[in-house]
């Protein structure tokens, strides 16, 4: 969706009331990015912080193809990589994930192993904690296309260029971030937990 | 009723491929592979994925789980005020400079 002109002009000439209306949208939505990626706090922030300077610092730069939200997260994911890189931090090896969802499914289409009744999540009280850290075992790729995708509700196409992949190769990238969540949040719930004193 | 739905929907799901065998039922309704694969690309679903759901129990279950995850993400809502307040005094600063 091509960015509005009035919205552009709001951005360039920094409006206050304009910036703190989308920085009341936009950054939770960062700061979940950075949760799944093991960012909390004071930490997530100075990385939101970063990333929203060098979108206004380069902001002739963004043509408004995708979403400001799309473009936002792509700075982000640049500036963690790079904090990563300094820090040696995070080494995470992307899966092949060409045949995953093939291995899924018969040849004609139907389950393997079927999904069992999600009803047992449902009750969980802990459920937010247990995603958030389930979302640590993710790849970043799969987290950033789990979030946008599913969370953030972004369009298939921004999702896609954002990531450089295909839009059938993000349906995979979504498919095996919700089983690995699945099955983190499934252990979780079975793994005994510690009781105060 | 529960258990009086899940008898209608079983009764459902026979019916329907008996009705539509093989390769006929998969252009009407879906394959599992299929309903699935626009689960995760479709911010809304087609007509054909609608219906493979209410015949198959396995992608209702995978529906549901993937509708409560999104649900519970959502709700999760950090207090941002400490930085979206120093994000504004920065960029309405004059003395920041290059921004």
């Amino acid at each position: 969706m091509q960015l509005d002109d009035k919205v552009r002009q709001q951005l360039k000439a920094r409006d206050g009331a304009f910036l703190k209306k989308t920085f009341e949208e936009i950054n939770p939505y960062l700061h979940r990015l950075l949760g799944s990626r093991g960012y909390y706090g004071e930490q997530a922030e100075d990385v939101i912080y970063e990333t929203w300077l060098t979108f206004l610092e380069k902001i002739d730069q963004f043509e408004g193809r995708s979403s400001i939200r799309t473009y936002l997260s792509g700075i982000l994911f640049h500036k963690i990589q790079e904090q990563n890189r300094a820090n040696k931090k995070f080494l995470t090896i992307e899966e092949d994930l060409d045949d995953h969802l093939d291995q899924s499914f018969t040849e004609d289409g139907w389950w393997k192993q079927k999904p069992a009744d999600p009803d047992v999540l449902f009750s969980q009280k802990e459920a937010g904690e247990f995603i958030r850290q389930c979302l640590e075992t993710l790849t970043p790729q799969q987290s950033q296309a789990f979030l946008m995708k599913e969370v953030e509700g972004e369009e298939t196409e921004d999702i896609s260029r954002a990531l450089g992949v295909t839009v059938s190769h993000l349906g995979v990238l979504i498919f095996r971030s919700k089983e690995k969540l699945r099955k983190c949040i499934e252990g979780l719930i079975a793994s005994p937990r510690k009781t105060g004193p | 009723m529960k258990l009086v739905t899940k008898i209608f929907a079983r009764i459902w799901h026979d019916l329907f491929y008996i009705l539509f065998p093989g390769k006929l039922s998969v252009w009407i309704a879906l394959n599992c592979k299929d309903a699935v694969t626009e689960i995760n690309t479709l911010q809304k679903g087609s007509f054909r994925m609608q219906l493979h759901l209410t015949l198959c129990s396995a992608c209702r279950n995978y529906f549901r789980y993937s509708v409560w995850l999104k649900d519970t993400l959502k709700n999760d809502t950090p207090d941002l005020q400490n930085l979206n307040g120093k994000l504004l005094r920065k960029i309405s600063s004059k003395d920041q400079g290059a921004l």
